[in-house]
């Protein structure tokens, strides 16, 4: 996949999308959170969550207008050790056959800088929603080769407490807070 | 096994069984550690067109590390880690990696580190410059490292350590989509080390 769409710029030099919409949606493979936590202080061990859809509304003139509704597949969790995924996935922690979502909906922006912004919103993990800002970085804005495209980029950062999404299992042994790192692609 | 660890010492800490576990904890004086694998990982990031950081990780390290206290000049690390085990969260992409454009895994199928030098930068820093084999090429390549605790973890002697790095992929002969996808790749390194039996 990785190498096809690479490849598929040669093949695709006549296809440009117009602009007409504001519209992006978040590209599932260049989109992820990163969750990390600290293991008694020793190390910090992280996880991956992908499977982004949703969209991203940039408003022409005004960016603290822009809204972001995007949901992360649970089902997607990595770890890079198996039969750890499966047991974030099961029921003392994520549960995700009942909550296989994990979503974020905007509610606020207040630009910080020039290519910064805070984005407060409403996220929803294992079913419970609270409000959360994250730190938002405007990384680029350009037209993409590997799929004709003129996409946007960015990084986030955010900290959560587990505990306040009731995935509070083995606290305070392992810790409860949690911090992500966020990246996302989006296109029209 | 996480599950089986934390329960054990749970049940461990409820009944008060940490002080017998402090008293048989072993000397800190030139200690091997073995590394332990669910806990020790290698993330490696990239920009992708600048637009965002794709990462990928490794985990399942096998290998240990000597710390000397007392001259942490005199520690090492030695580490392996199979190619096979890549994950950066997309599962055709894991596969795409071990292919011969990437790590080429059937001919290579192990990263490996051996420190050559540690030089001391700070009470818990040091800079471990050794060879980094990759792809069957080998490099010198300095990891910042921070001792973050050497301690106990629910009873057992523990060692934790983070380092930093940075590599550019093409030394190694991966240098496939260079530059759209970047050449530099950063590295985030996690590692428990539990004392060798």
């Amino acid at each position: 996949m990785w190498k096809s769409t690479c490849f598929a710029v040669a093949l695709s030099l006549a296809a440009t999308p117009s602009f007409a919409s504001d519209t992006l949606k978040f590209e599932p493979d260049h989109t992820y959170a990163l969750f990390s936590y600290s293991h008694f202080g020793m190390s910090r061990p992280s996880g991956k969550i992908m499977g982004a859809s949703g969209t991203l509304v940039l408003d022409s003139t005004d960016p603290t207008k822009d809204t972001v509704d995007i949901a992360l597949d649970m089902s997607t969790l990595s770890t890079g050790l198996p039969d750890f995924d499966t047991q974030l996935k099961g029921k003392d922690y994520f549960d995700v056959a009942q909550f296989p979502q994990a979503t974020f909906k905007s509610t606020k922006i207040e630009m910080t800088g020039d290519t910064t912004a805070n984005v407060t919103g409403d996220l929803t993990i294992h079913g419970v929603t609270k409000s959360v800002v994250l730190a938002v970085t405007f990384n680029k804005k350009a037209f993409n080769p590997a799929i004709f495209k003129t996409g946007y980029g960015f990084s986030a950062t955010a900290k959560i407490g587990r505990g306040d999404f009731g995935v509070s299992k083995y606290e305070p042994f392992i810790g409860d807070d949690i911090e992500l790192d966020i990246a996302a692609e989006a296109y029209p | 096994m996480i599950r089986s660890f934390l329960a054990a010492a749970t049940v461990a800490l409820a009944l008060g069984a940490t002080a017998p576990a402090f008293a048989t904890a072993p000397a800190f004086a030139a200690d091997t550690y073995k590394l332990e694998p669910t806990h020790t990982s290698v993330t490696f990031q990239w920009t992708h067109f600048g637009f965002s950081h794709p990462s990928g990780k490794f985990m399942n390290a096998d290998g240990s590390v000597t710390l000397d206290q007392a001259n942490p000049a005199n520690s090492s690390v030695n580490v392996s880690f199979a190619i096979a085990g890549v994950a950066t969260g997309v599962p055709a992409l894991d596969k795409e990696f071990q292919e011969a454009a990437w790590f080429d895994a059937a001919k290579y199928p192990t990263a490996t580190f051996k420190s050559t030098k540690v030089a001391v930068t700070g009470k818990t820093t040091a800079d471990v410059t050794g060879d980094l084999t990759i792809h069957g090429v080998t490099k010198p390549v300095t990891l910042h490292v921070t001792l973050n605790q050497v301690g106990q973890e629910m009873g057992k002697a523990t060692a934790g350590f983070t380092a930093t790095g940075a590599i550019n992929r093409s030394d190694f002969g991966i240098g496939a989509y260079v530059p759209a996808v970047s050449d530099k790749i950063d590295l985030y390194i996690e590692a428990e080390a539990h004392p060798a039996m």
